[in-house]
C-alpha cells in the first residue's frame, strides 16, 4: 500500500505525521527541534515543491510512506488523485491518502508561512517548531488511527 | 490493440469549455459550429456541483479513445502540470493519456457570476456560455492542437 500524508506545503504537518509513522519520532514524548530539523523535508519544501510526492521509506509492513503539499486543495486533492487512478485503472485500494490539516493549530500556520510563504526562517521557525511540539500528541493519535487501519 | 487514448480535458467546473473541447475532439463538434449545437451537447453548462475532482466520460471514438473532464476549480493548470504526473508516475506505465487545460478559455467573470448565480437563470446563463464559446471555439481548437503536439 502507498499512504501519501498531506497537507498545505508539504513541509511540516504531513513530514511530522509520516516520520511518526516510520518509527523516526518518540512517541513517549514531544521531539527536540533537533529531531524534527533533521527529519527530510521538514521546514525545507518551498513553493516549486507543491504537488511534488516525495517518498520518504518503508514501514515495518512494507507500506510506502509519501508526504506531498496540496495547496488549498483541501479534500479535493483525494478526489482529484483517485480520478487519475481510476483513468489508469489502478487499484484504489492500495492508495491512502491521510490528511493532516485538522491537527494543524495556529502557530504552525504562523511559523509555517513566515518560514516556507515569506522566507523568515527567524522567526518562523521556531515559531512552527513549537506549533509542532504542541500539535504533537494529535499527530501521534491520527498515526495511531492510520497503522490500525493497514492491520485489517 | 493497446493503441487507445485517454484524453482528459480540465477547466473550472468540467461542463464549460472542457466539455466543448472534448466533443471537439471526439469529432462530434466542428470548428464552425454555432451556438444552438453547443446547447445540444449533453450536460453543456450545467455543472453538478462547484467542487474539483469531478471526473466524467463524455465520449469515446470509433478507435476506441476516450474523452473525459475533469472539474479543476483554479487548480487545471496545478493539476495538468504537477499533479497528474506525479500520481501517473506512481502508478507506473499505463494506457496513454493526454491532458488538456483549457481553464484560460472560461472567462472569469462568467465563471464567477456561475458560483455567485448557484445554477439559478440556468436557461439563461447556458445561452450566454453557449454563445461565448461558440466564438472561441477556433482557439479551443487551437488551445488543443499545441497542448497535444507539445
Amino acid at each position: 500500500m502507498k499512504i501519501i500524508y498531506n497537507c498545505y506545503g508539504g513541509a511540516h504537518s504531513s513530514v511530522t505525521a509520516a516520520a511518526i509513522h516510520l518509527g523516526w519520532l518518540p512517541e513517549t514524548r514531544p521531539p527536540t527541534a533537533r529531531e524534527l530539523l533533521n527529519l527530510p523535508y521538514y521546514d525545507a519544501q518551498k513553493g516549486k515543491d507543491h504537488g511534488r510526492i516525495r517518498f520518504l521509506g518503508f514501514d515495518c509492513l512494507g507500506n510506502e510512506i509519501y508526504v506531498v503539499g496540496k495547496k488549498s486543495l483541501g479534500p479535493y486533492y483525494e478526489k482529484i488523485m483517485r480520478s487519475f487512478i481510476t483513468l489508469s485503472e489502478g487499484r484504489q485500494d492500495e492508495y491512502l491518502f491521510v490528511d493532516t490539516m485538522p491537527y494543524v493549530n495556529l502557530w504552525m500556520v504562523i511559523g509555517g508561512f513566515l518560514s516556507r510563504r515569506l522566507g523568515m526562517v527567524v522567526p518562523g521557525r521556531p515559531i512552527v517548531i513549537y506549533g509542532t511540539r504542541r500539535a504533537y500528541k494529535k499527530f501521534l493519535h491520527l498515526v495511531k488511527i492510520i497503522q490500525g487501519k493497514e492491520l485489517q | 490493440m493497446g493503441q487507445e487514448v485517454k484524453h482528459v480535458f480540465l477547466d473550472q467546473f468540467g461542463c464549460f469549455a472542457s466539455l466543448v473541447a472534448a466533443f471537439f475532439a471526439a469529432g462530434y463538434l466542428k470548428e464552425e459550429a454555432d451556438f444552438r449545437q453547443l446547447l445540444l451537447i449533453p450536460d453543456f453548462a450545467e455543472p453538478y456541483h462547484y467542487h474539483p475532482g469531478e471526473l466524467q466520460l463524455r465520449a469515446r471514438d470509433e478507435q476506441g479513445n476516450e474523452y473525459y473532464t475533469l472539474s479543476a476549480g483554479v487548480y487545471s493548470s496545478f493539476v495538468k502540470t504537477v499533479l497528474g504526473p506525479e500520481i501517473l508516475r506512481l502508478l507506473g506505465p499505463q494506457k496513454q493519456l493526454l491532458l488538456y487545460d483549457v481553464s484560460r478559455l472560461n472567462p472569469w467573470p462568467l465563471s464567477l457570476l456561475e458560483l455567485l448565480l448557484g445554477g439559478r437563470f440556468r436557461q439563461f446563463t447556458r445561452t450566454v456560455w453557449a454563445k461565448y464559446l461558440s466564438a472561441r471555439l477556433p482557439l479551443i481548437v487551437r488551445r488543443i492542437k499545441e497542448q497535444h503536439y507539445r
